[in-house]
C-alpha cells in the first residue's frame, strides 16, 4: 500500500460521501431545483470515484468515463431545467408537493402539518427624515381633487 | 466478499452490544475496525437528522459537527493517508471543502445559496481530480459544470423564484426523512467505507494487455499506451507520463469512438428536446393545436 494508492482510496471515500449526501438531499428536500442539484452532486461523487479507480488501476478509462458523464450531465441539466420551467409555469411554485396528484393509486395524500409562519410578521419600520424649513401652504381644494394630474 | 460480510456481521454485533449494554461495552471492541464503523454510523445519522430542512440554527451547527465527527471515525477504517506533506495537506483541505460545501448545498434554505455552494463543491472535486492526474477532466469539470450547468441552474432559479424565499425550502416530508433518509444515507456511506477497508480492498489488476490490445484493434497503434506499460508507481508523475492528456484523446477517439458518437447524438437529441419542451404551451403552440 503505497502513497498514491492511499490517496486513491481516500478520494473514493470523498466520492462516496458526496453520493450519500446527494441521496439524503434528494430524499429530504422539496424544492424541484434543489432536488436536481442533489442529483448532480451524486453524479459528481460517481465521477470522483471513477477518477480514483482509474488512477488506482493505472488506466485512463476512468477519465474517459468522466468525460462521458459530464456530457450526459449537461444533457440532463438542459432537459431537466426545461421541464422544471414548464412545471413552474403550470403551478406557480417549485414545491414538488403540488404535483402529488400524480402519486400511485391508493396512496394517502401528504398533508403539511408544520407550515412555518412567514418571517416578516410585523410591519417594517421605514426611515424618516427630520422635518426642516417652513411648512408650505396647503391648498384645500387640491386636497379634494387634483386638476393637474 | 467474505471479508466484507464478516465485517458487516462484526459491526452488527458491536452495534447490538452498544444498544444493549451502553457506551462502556464499546471499549471491548476497540481493537476491531467495526467499532469505528458503528461510531461513524451513529454520528452520521444524528448529524444528518439534525440537518434536515426546518432545523433551527443551533441544531444545524451541532449537525455539522456530528457529521464531521462521523466522517473522522469512518476515515479510521481506511489505511492512513501517506505521501509528501503538500499533497496530503492539499488533499485534506479540498476533501473537507468539498464535503462541507456539499452539506451546505443540501441544507441551505435559499436555493441560490445551494447552487453557489455546489459550485464550491465542484472546485474541491476538480482539485482532487488534479491531484490524481486528471488535468483535462478537472478543467472540463470547472468549465462545464461550474461554468455552464450551475449558471443554468441560477438562470432558472432567478426566473422561477426571484424572491428567494419559499416555504417549501424549510419543509420536508413530515417524519419520514427523519427516520429513514438519514439512516439510509449514513449506512450507504459507511458500507462503502467498509468496502474500502484495507484488508478487503481488491488487488490491482493487470491492465496493460487490455489497453494496448484495445488500441491495436481499433487501428490506432501509433498512440502509445505508456500509462499501461508503466510499473506500479508511487506518485502522479510516475504513474501518468507527461503526455497522458494526449493519450486520453487517443483513447477517446479510438477505443471509445462509438460511445463518443452516441453521446454526441444524445447532446443533439437533448438540445431538440429542450427546445420542444420549453416552447410547448406557448401562444403559437396553442394556436397550432387549435387550427
Amino acid at each position: 500500500m503505497n502513497d498514491f494508492d492511499s490517496l486513491c482510496q481516500h478520494t473514493m471515500l470523498v466520492g462516496a460521501g458526496l453520493f450519500a449526501l446527494g441521496m439524503f438531499g434528494f430524499l429530504v428536500r422539496r424544492n424541484l431545483i434543489v432536488m436536481f442539484l442533489c442529483v448532480e452532486m451524486m453524479l459528481q461523487g460517481v465521477s470522483l470515484t471513477w477518477i480514483a479507480a482509474g488512477a488506482y488501476h493505472n488506466q485512463l478509462d476512468g477519465q474517459v468515463m468522466v468525460i462521458l458523464i459530464i456530457a450526459v450531465a449537461a444533457c440532463e441539466a438542459g432537459l431537466g431545467l426545461a421541464l422544471v420551467m414548464m412545471l413552474y409555469s403550470r403551478q406557480g411554485n417549485l414545491d414538488i408537493l403540488s404535483w402529488q396528484s400524480n402519486r400511485e393509486e391508493g396512496r394517502a395524500s401528504f398533508v403539511d402539518h408544520d407550515i412555518p409562519e412567514s418571517e416578516s410578521t410585523s410591519d417594517p419600520v421605514w426611515p424618516t427624515l427630520t422635518p426642516a424649513g417652513v411648512a408650505p401652504e396647503i391648498n384645500q381644494e387640491d386636497q379634494l381633487h387634483r386638476s393637474h394630474v | 466478499m467474505s471479508e466484507f460480510s464478516t465485517f458487516a456481521v462484526t459491526s452488527l454485533l458491536a452495534a447490538t452490544d452498544f444498544f444493549a449494554n451502553g457506551w462502556a461495552s464499546l471499549l471491548a471492541w476497540k481493537d476491531q475496525p467495526a467499532m469505528w464503523a458503528v461510531l461513524g454510523t451513529m454520528f452520521l445519522i444524528s448529524g444528518l437528522w439534525a440537518l434536515q430542512p426546518g432545523a433551527r440554527g443551533g441544531w444545524r451547527v451541532l449537525g455539522v459537527l456530528a457529521c464531521l465527527a462521523g466522517l473522522g471515525f469512518c476515515v479510521r477504517l481506511l489505511p492512513e493517508l501517506s505521501g509528501t506533506i503538500p499533497v496530503v495537506v492539499t488533499f485534506r483541505l479540498m476533501a473537507s471543502l468539498a464535503l462541507v460545501s456539499g452539506l451546505a448545498t443540501v441544507t441551505a434554505k435559499n436555493p441560490v445559496y445551494s447552487a453557489m455552494w455546489f459550485a464550491v463543491t465542484l472546485m474541491g472535486t476538480a482539485m482532487m481530480m488534479l491531484l490524481l492526474g486528471g488535468q483535462f477532466v478537472a478543467v472540463a469539470t470547472v468549465a462545464v459544470y461550474a461554468g455552464a450547468i450551475v449558471v443554468t441552474f441560477l438562470f432558472v432559479l432567478m426566473l422561477a423564484q426571484s424572491s428567494g424565499r419559499d416555504p417549501c425550502d424549510r419543509l420536508t416530508w413530515g417524519k419520514v426523512p427523519a427516520w429513514w433518509a438519514a439512516p439510509a444515507a449514513a449506512l450507504l456511506f459507511v458500507m462503502i467505507c467498509a468496502g474500502l477497508h484495507q484488508e478487503s480492498f481488491p488487488n490491482r489488476q493487470e491492465g496493460a494487455e487490455v489497453v494496448s490490445s484495445g488500441l491495436i484493434e481499433s487501428g490506432a497503434d501509433h498512440v502509445q499506451s505508456a500509462a499501461a506499460s508503466l510499473p506500479v508507481a508511487n506518485s502522479v508523475a510516475q504513474r501518468f507520463p507527461e503526455s497522458h492528456v494526449a493519450q486520453l484523446g487517443g483513447q477517446l477517439f479510438s477505443r471509445y469512438l462509438i460511445p463518443v458518437q452516441v453521446v454526441a447524438t444524445l447532446l443533439l437529441a437533448a438540445l431538440v428536446g429542450a427546445v420542444a419542451i420549453a416552447s410547448y404551451g406557448t401562444a403559437s403552440g396553442i394556436e397550432e393545436q387549435l387550427s
